[in-house]
């Protein structure tokens, strides 16, 4: 029987088949993570946009602001959200309502991981306009165009050089009205576009491993994210601090030897990842 | 066509469209995928099935074409805005799904999917627009046509679209999204090439007789360049 049949009608079997042997599905080693590739100034409509790759799965992610007015709490802080979606073509139970468990965790694990590495800084203090009464609010769409695995890692890097890509236009402030110059799109004589650029402080990283039987696959494809009985995702920063674990449910418990081995794929390959980001970036300053 | 004073935006002659990049099989899990640059319009089609549909519209000697299209939030350029149009601002809970253009696309593709090849189950087309400017239903078809062709789906030829605006004495071949805001009018046609057989049209705006017969055939000669290079694309990527 051909392998791509057979590797359709009894998964299990292909895939045990082919772990034996050391290696995954794709050619790779079990520890290994697929290549990253990252391009930013992608969409027209954004203040910052990147495209992010991981093998096959791909996804978009756009910056676009407004002016609000900042919480009374904190009046010297703006406001940064995340918002992650698959598009319906990313896969093919992406259909509303059905499985959409492993997305929102994705989704989640995003947002969650954005926001506990404090990218803007610890408070948001750079997004303030005028103490008080205007802030910037900064949201980031992320949307997963082909999900083959690993949706929440290339959402993360995404999102990253988004904000690295991301230029707020200059604001003028009169006379308690508030007034954009430009936006966005307008450029100085040296092709730079004119605004001020976000300070990104930190570079997360996120990295999901899944659990097969008593196997380890580090970044697993669509269909061994199908067969696997659970998933860990671990975010990192480039000081090795842990900015999150995420397990959305899966069948099996994770025990801490299988954590501490999660984390350690991370911390191995965060270099790597950490360099597509910047690089990817680093031709606008 | 009327020659033209001021030059187009991007110095384009009024008969000329925007250059037409396609790349295909972008998303390996689907039956067949495309992604298209229209200019700076982007969209990008996944083909699914057939496969099991929704079971009330199961018909016994042919099956469903369905289009699914997701606009990103980002895409139609409201990159900053300031308090005043904040509240005209499509913010949080923004409705992604775009049914006006999956009804589009459907109806210039219904007239070329051969439905009884498929008899009682589904075909679904997603497309997605990552940017708006200018054409996004002509991006889309064209996607869907080069993603349901890689899919191997039965059609009676390949579907090309081009879109023609009005200002004034002035008619601009594929405009931006610029040119459109300022338009007074426009014509969007979905036509089978080979054929030469329109699949769709769709006039907005007041045409005669005379403009309307204009602007579909410069639509036409759009329509026609598309093809080439959907063809071309797909030719030199052959399936193995």
């Amino acid at each position: 029987m051909e392998s791509a049949a057979y590797a359709r009608l009894y998964p299990r079997e292909a895939c045990e088949k082919t772990l034996a042997s050391g290696a995954r599905g794709d050619g790779r080693p079990l520890g290994r993570a697929r290549a990253r590739t990252c391009a930013t100034g992608v969409a027209s409509g954004a203040l910052g946009s990147a495209l992010a790759k991981h093998g096959a799965t791909t996804a978009c992610a756009g910056v676009t602001a407004t002016i609000a007015t900042p919480d009374a709490t904190r009046p010297e802080e703006g406001f940064l959200e995340i918002a992650v979606d698959h598009a319906p073509q990313a896969s093919e139970d992406a259909r509303d309502g059905r499985t959409r468990g492993r997305r929102e965790a994705a989704a989640a694990a995003c947002a969650s991981a954005v926001a506990n590495a404090a990218v803007l800084g610890k408070d948001l203090k750079q997004l303030c306009v005028e103490r008080g009464t205007f802030a910037w609010r900064v949201r980031v769409d992320v949307i997963v165009l082909c999900d083959d695995g690993g949706a929440a890692d290339c959402a993360v890097t995404a999102v990253m050089a988004a904000l690295r890509d991301c230029v707020l236009p200059e604001v003028a402030v009169t006379r308690g009205k508030v007034a954009l110059e430009g936006d966005g799109t307008a450029m100085n004589g040296d092709g730079v576009r004119k605004g001020t650029r976000l300070d990104v402080q930190t570079m997360p990283v996120c990295l999901t491993t899944a659990l097969y039987r008593e196997h380890l696959l580090v970044d697993p494809t669509r269909e061994e994210e199908a067969l696997s009985e659970c998933e860990v995702s671990v975010v990192l920063t480039e000081d090795g601090l842990l900015r999150g674990v995420f397990k959305p449910g899966g069948e099996v418990e994770a025990t801490e030897d299988t954590l501490m081995k999660c984390i350690a794929a991370a911390k191995l390959h965060y270099a790597a990842s950490a360099k597509v980001v910047l690089e990817a970036t680093e031709d606008e300053e | 066509m009327p020659s033209s004073l001021a030059p187009r935006e991007d110095a384009r002659a009024d008969a000329h469209c925007r250059a037409l990049v396609v790349a295909l099989d972008v998303v390996p899990a689907a039956a067949g995928s495309a992604y298209v640059e229209l200019g700076d319009t982007k969209a990008s089609c996944a083909v699914y099935g057939p496969r099991r549909g929704r079971a009330e519209l199961a018909g016994v000697d042919r099956g469903t074409l369905d289009v699914d299209a997701y606009r990103a939030p980002f895409a139609t350029g409201a990159r900053a805005l300031d308090g005043a149009n904040r509240a005209r601002a499509r913010g949080r809970g923004a409705r992604t799904a775009d049914d006006g253009l999956a009804r589009t696309v459907k109806e210039a593709l219904s007239a070329s999917v051969l439905t009884e090849s498929f008899p009682k189950t589904q075909v679904d087309a997603c497309v997605t627009v990552l940017d708006a400017r200018g054409g996004e239903a002509v991006a889309c078809v064209l996607a869907a046509s080069a993603a349901l062709a890689r899919a191997g789906v039965a059609c009676r030829d390949l579907v090309s679209a081009c879109e023609c605006a009005r200002a004034g004495e002035r008619m601009m071949l594929d405009p931006t999204r610029e040119e459109i805001e300022t338009s007074d009018g426009m014509v969007f046609l979905a036509q089978m090439s080979s054929m030469e057989a329109y699949a769709k049209t769709e006039t907005f705006g007041r045409w005669n007789a005379d403009e309307t017969e204009r602007a579909l055939d410069a639509c036409a000669a759009g329509c026609n360049r598309f093809d080439a290079v959907l063809r071309e694309a797909l030719r030199a990527n052959p399936r193995d």
